[in-house]
């Protein structure tokens, strides 16, 4: 059986360690796949089995809920979650009317758990 | 010594990230409106430079609110807005027509308050990511060109003209109000800074 | 640590704090109250020894605590200052005279942590009632003087559209009866005799003279109200004065006038609208002629002051007598000629020239002694930057 493979997108890389560390940790047998913006994301998800999506809101370029549109055309039933320091309603609404969960900064290990506990 | 390695201003980055998000969430309850804010943009100028940098993005005079810090670091927070644009965020707040050309005392004076919720907000975040405290001073209306502003923004904790330089851009999209949070950090705070974000690197890696 | 000044004694600082114009209270962590000063006893009707070590919730039992309590909060446990506007906060203060309430003041109130070890906040009230008085009083006057203001501009666009309306419908028919009588007098349907055509000449002179009139009236009306469109670009003041002369010519002839002109050695540029500039100098030439005797002299010339052209009209006519002097430029002042030439004249021609000279940021002046003649300067600036930016300006400006 494949690796379950995680999408870690933000722009920060202290963000990206932070994330990567508590996925090593709670889930020691999962494939990471890094980047630092929307475009870099979309190249690096093409022809992978993404079973999971943690995406940060505020990147330059496209921002987290058009990164996650367009990843949801390739990924449609992969579950995905912003992590974000923008904790606006308008977002958050915005993130549930696509399907996406909506989690908030500072990354906690709780929080971070929490997302990846949306793959069963 | 002056300047940060790319995991400290990615630290540094992401603090005022979550800084400004806090702080966007404020002021869109208070404005009833969205609000979307560009990604921060840090440097090391001095006052000069910052103030040129500024007016680039406007060439009208700025109304706003200053507010002085101390902590772990210290310097000057501010929130300013074109001139114009003050007046329409100020009869948005209030609900309130403005009938004149400028603001009264008492419109500056919620310009302040909201100022004050907000630079709080983005100084509370940043203190909870590092666990310190950060104190805050009684905000003060300020206006006038960007490079009048600025040369207000004397720190009693330092004589240098260099500062870290952060602006975020924010646009309440409703209103197409545009405004800028500036953080000038002292110099002089420098060291405690870099002690900071150190600690905090070794706490998560 | 700071020091601001030399005073150590507890006195004289208590003192200092006692005659405070506002109001000090300070809260310790529990937001009980910790010190109250003079200016708040006196304001509140409350003594010291009352309130301390109450909690703030007692002593306001009747306010709106919940925004200062907050505040207070931020700074005790954050090290926040907050700055509480009357806009937002209803908090009011009972104002005591003699222990008897009289009324309420209206407070701004600043709070900020004590920067010391033991957890204690400031909270300073300032009375700024009479302030707010003030400022809502100021607000309605500037209300009421935006309303008015928009009223005017309202009736002012209501009489441009009017004025252009009755222009265009008094411009047909008339435009028609001339044509009309133009056939007539020129005998395409057949002659007329003398007094017929003197009849047929008085009814065309005079439709001409209404129609002159009512596109005057026009003309006055859409440069007062900004709706004109001035065509600004660089002009030579010679041409511009040998087209305005050689313009006359005709009519020199007819009034036996002799118009001579006096061109620039260097030629001058000016911006502006040379239409309009030429229609001010047709507008002062003709009135130099109808004022001067058959056979006289009116002289043209152009001369450089400084960063300014003046363009003379001179004539030895009958001169402009002191009493008219003031009203000369207003509409419809008609001084009469010695022959009646001016019979002719609508009295808008010098209303719409210093209009279109001061919209070039010009000006146009007189001098005159009755029985020798009268001079008519129009200054223009010469063009330079700040001339063009500043006649862009003003047509944006209206």
């Amino acid at each position: 059986m494949p690796n379950t493979t995680v999408l870690v997108v933000d722009d920060s890389k202290v963000s990206r360690m932070m994330i990567t560390a508590i996925i090593k940790d709670q889930r020691s047998d999962w494939t990471i796949i890094e980047a630092g913006c929307g475009d870099d994301a979309i190249e690096a998800s093409k022809d992978k089995a993404i079973d999971l999506c943690i995406i940060d809101y505020n990147m330059p370029g496209m921002d987290g809920l058009e990164l996650a549109t367009k990843l949801k055309e390739s990924f449609p039933s992969t579950p995905m979650s912003l992590l974000t320091a923008n904790v606006q309603e308008s977002t958050k609404e915005k993130a549930e009317a696509i399907g996406v969960r909506f989690t908030r900064k500072p990354i906690t290990d709780e929080r971070v758990t929490s997302i990846l506990d949306l793959v069963s | 010594m002056n300047k940060l390695n790319e995991l400290q201003q990615d630290i540094l980055t992401e603090a005022f990230n979550l800084g400004m998000g806090s702080a966007a969430a404020s002021l869109s309850e208070i404005v009833r409106s969205e609000i979307s804010l560009s990604v921060p943009n840090l440097t090391f100028i001095d006052k000069h430079t910052a103030a040129e940098r500024l007016s680039q993005n406007t060439d009208s005079d700025l109304s706003g609110v200053s507010e002085g810090f101390t902590g772990p670091f210290c310097g000057k927070a501010l929130l300013l807005f074109p001139a114009e644009q003050s007046l329409e965020l100020v009869r948005l707040m209030l609900q309130d027509s403005v009938p004149l050309e400028s603001l009264t005392a008492f419109e500056e004076e919620a310009l302040n308050e909201i100022g004050n919720i907000i630079l709080n907000a983005g100084l509370g975040s940043l203190a909870d990511m590092f666990g310190s405290r950060i104190e805050t001073e009684i905000p003060t209306y300020t206006h006038g060109s960007t490079k009048e502003i600025f040369e207000a923004q004397n720190s009693a904790n330092s004589l240098h003209d260099v500062v870290l330089f952060l602006q975020v851009d924010f646009l309440i999209k409703e209103s197409d109000i545009n405004g800028f949070v500036v953080y000038l950090l002292d110099v002089d705070s420098m060291k405690d800074l870099t002690n900071l974000l150190d600690v905090y690197l070794s706490k998560i890696s | 640590m700071k020091q601001h000044s030399s005073i150590n004694n507890i006195e004289i600082l208590d003192s200092i704090i006692d005659q405070t114009v506002h109001g000090l209270i300070v809260l310790d962590a529990e937001l009980k109250i910790q010190y109250w000063n003079q200016w708040m006893e006196s304001r509140s009707g409350i003594y010291s020894y009352e309130v301390i070590n109450q909690s703030i919730d007692h002593v306001f039992a009747n306010s709106n605590l919940i925004r200062i309590k907050g505040a207070l909060r931020n700074a005790i446990d954050k090290g926040h200052s907050a700055s509480l506007s009357q806009s937002f906060s209803d908090f009011k203060l009972g104002l005591y005279n003699n222990k008897q309430k009289t009324l309420e003041i209206i407070p701004q109130i600043a709070i900020s942590p004590l920067k010391d070890s033991s957890k204690l906040c400031l909270m300073q009230i300032t009375d700024v009632s009479a302030a707010v008085t003030r400022e809502r009083l100021l607000k309605s006057i500037a209300n009421e003087a935006h309303l008015g203001k928009e009223a005017a501009e309202n009736l002012s666009q209501l009489k441009s559209s009017f004025v252009a309306t009755v222009s265009h419908e008094l411009r047909t028919p008339l435009t028609s009866m001339i044509g009309s009588l133009g056939l007539l007098k020129g005998g395409v349907v057949g002659d007329f005799n003398d007094a017929q055509s003197n009849l047929l000449n008085i009814a065309y002179r005079n439709s001409e003279l209404l129609l002159s009139l009512i596109n005057s009236i026009l003309d006055l009306e859409k440069i007062e109200s900004g709706t004109i469109e001035f065509n600004f670009k660089n002009i030579s003041i010679n041409d511009l004065l040998e087209q305005a002369t050689s313009g006359m010519a005709g009519y020199g002839e007819q009034v036996d006038i002799n118009f001579t002109l006096t061109l620039l050695k260097d030629d001058l540029t000016v911006y502006g609208d040379y239409d309009k500039l030429l229609q001010v100098l047709n507008n002062l030439l003709s009135n130099a002629a109808k004022f001067s005797q058959k056979g006289q002299t009116v002289k043209l010339y152009a001369k450089q002051i400084k960063h300014f052209v003046r363009i003379g009209v001179e004539d030895k006519g009958q001169g402009i007598p002191e009493a008219f002097k003031s009203t000369i430029y207003d509409k419809f002042t008609q001084l009469e000629s010695q022959d009646n030439r001016n019979a002719n004249g609508t009295g808008l021609g010098l209303a719409i020239a210093k209009l279109i000279v001061e919209k070039h940021n010009g000006k146009i002046d007189f001098k005159s002694v009755i029985g020798k003649g009268t001079t008519f300067y129009v200054d223009i600036p010469t063009a330079s930057e700040i001339n063009i930016k500043n006649i862009q300006k003003n047509i944006q400006t209206g």
